[in-house]
């Protein structure tokens, strides 16, 4: 009830100020601008409350696109686990350097598809969204349209690294 | 991207691109550059999930209540209508009429009747939560333009109308209770707007 009537107090100020700036241009329902600004309102109140995650959040989230660039490198060049790589702790300089030439390689190529792709990639690997609610999300229409998309795009990316010959996952 | 006077996160789009890109309603250009921009940032991503989520979780598609935030937009969306309204603001000596002890304001919550459906279900029967050492209730009715129709106590939290208060059809009234307590602080429900039935 705390949110709820802070969220109420935040919309009413200034003569309900945020209310009235919405737009109606045909950009968006109103009820999902509504929905938009209560959950940041929302979350305002928490950070009030409880304030702001900090530290361990950067370590996660590096750590998780560290893990999506693997898994990336892995579908894209073979089923091959990428558990299974030398450590890099151990193994030799060439072997290192390899590795993060093709690290290198597949973040380019990824960087260079279309933004609309970019994103499905994200919220597939990164992110770990359901197919369907990458459909929820995006233009694709089912959870079918989407791994169709997946599988188009993981094929570009083959193609393009093969290209630059960066055939597999394993240096 | 950001539009002034909106809660936007510094770097991130506006609610009116997020609820447009929802809704599929943006131009091809400004959904491209949503995407460029959700593309490099996780925190964006996260949020268009949930609020996606919170859209599909309206009324329309089933009730089906999730975190604090979902109730609240909820919520927010349905009393919007009122907080919008421009006639029903009261005029200025309603404003002042509760009391002149300081009032700790929506301490007391007005159970019914809060719509029209209950007003013509109540017979006149109106209902609060109780409040914390509350030794005396006031009950005060209004008329549409501020002037006190009827006031009564109580210790208990109703109190029913006598029959020589007569509510017409149609008409507009307010209704807020004051509670007073032990240690002579006041605390209310609010003014509360009926439409007789």
């Amino acid at each position: 009830m705390d949110a709820y009537a802070f969220v109420l107090e935040k919309l009413r100020e200034d003569d309900s100020r945020r209310l009235r700036t919405f737009a109606s241009d045909g950009s968006g329902k109103f009820t999902t601008w509504l929905v938009v600004v209560t959950r940041r309102l929302a979350y305002d109140c928490h950070r009030q409350r409880y304030g702001r995650r900090h530290a361990t959040d950067e370590t996660d989230s590096t750590r998780a696109e560290r893990e999506a660039r693997r898994r990336l490198v892995d579908l894209t060049s073979g089923a091959i686990d990428v558990s299974l790589l030398p450590d890099s702790a151990g193994a030799s300089d060439e072997t290192r350097i390899s590795a993060e030439e093709i690290r290198d390689a597949v973040s380019r190529e990824i960087d260079a598809l279309p933004a609309a792709d970019r994103l499905l990639l994200k919220l597939r690997f990164e992110d770990e969204y359901s197919a369907k609610e990458i459909a929820d999300v995006t233009d694709a229409a089912t959870p079918f349209h989407v791994y169709r998309r997946l599988k188009h795009v993981l094929g570009v990316l083959r193609r393009r690294l093969a290209a630059r010959g960066v055939e597999s996952a394993v240096p | 991207m950001s539009v002034p006077n909106q809660p936007t996160p510094p770097g991130h789009f506006s609610p009116e691109m997020l609820s447009g890109y929802i809704d599929r309603s943006l131009p091809a250009t400004a959904r491209a550059a949503v995407d460029t921009h959700l593309a490099e940032c996780a925190e964006c991503r996260a949020e268009l999930v949930a609020a996606k989520r919170l859209v599909n979780s309206a009324p329309s598609t089933g009730w089906r209540l999730r975190p604090a935030a979902a109730v609240a937009a909820i919520a927010a969306t349905i009393l919007v209508a009122v907080l919008l309204r421009p006639s029903t603001t009261p005029p200025d000596r309603m404003r002042s009429a509760p009391s002149s002890v300081a009032v700790a304001r929506n301490a007391l919550t007005a159970v019914t009747p809060m719509d029209t459906a209950a007003a013509a279900a109540s017979n006149g029967r109106f209902v609060w939560t109780r409040g914390e050492s509350v030794i005396e209730y006031t009950l005060t009715l209004l008329d549409a333009d501020g002037r006190t129709r009827w006031s009564g106590s109580t210790s208990d939290t109703s109190l029913t109308l006598p029959d020589s208060v007569v509510l017409v059809p149609g008409s507009t009234i307010y209704w807020y209770v004051d509670g007073l307590q032990a240690d002579g602080r006041s605390v209310g429900t609010g003014r509360q707007r009926l439409t007789v039935r």
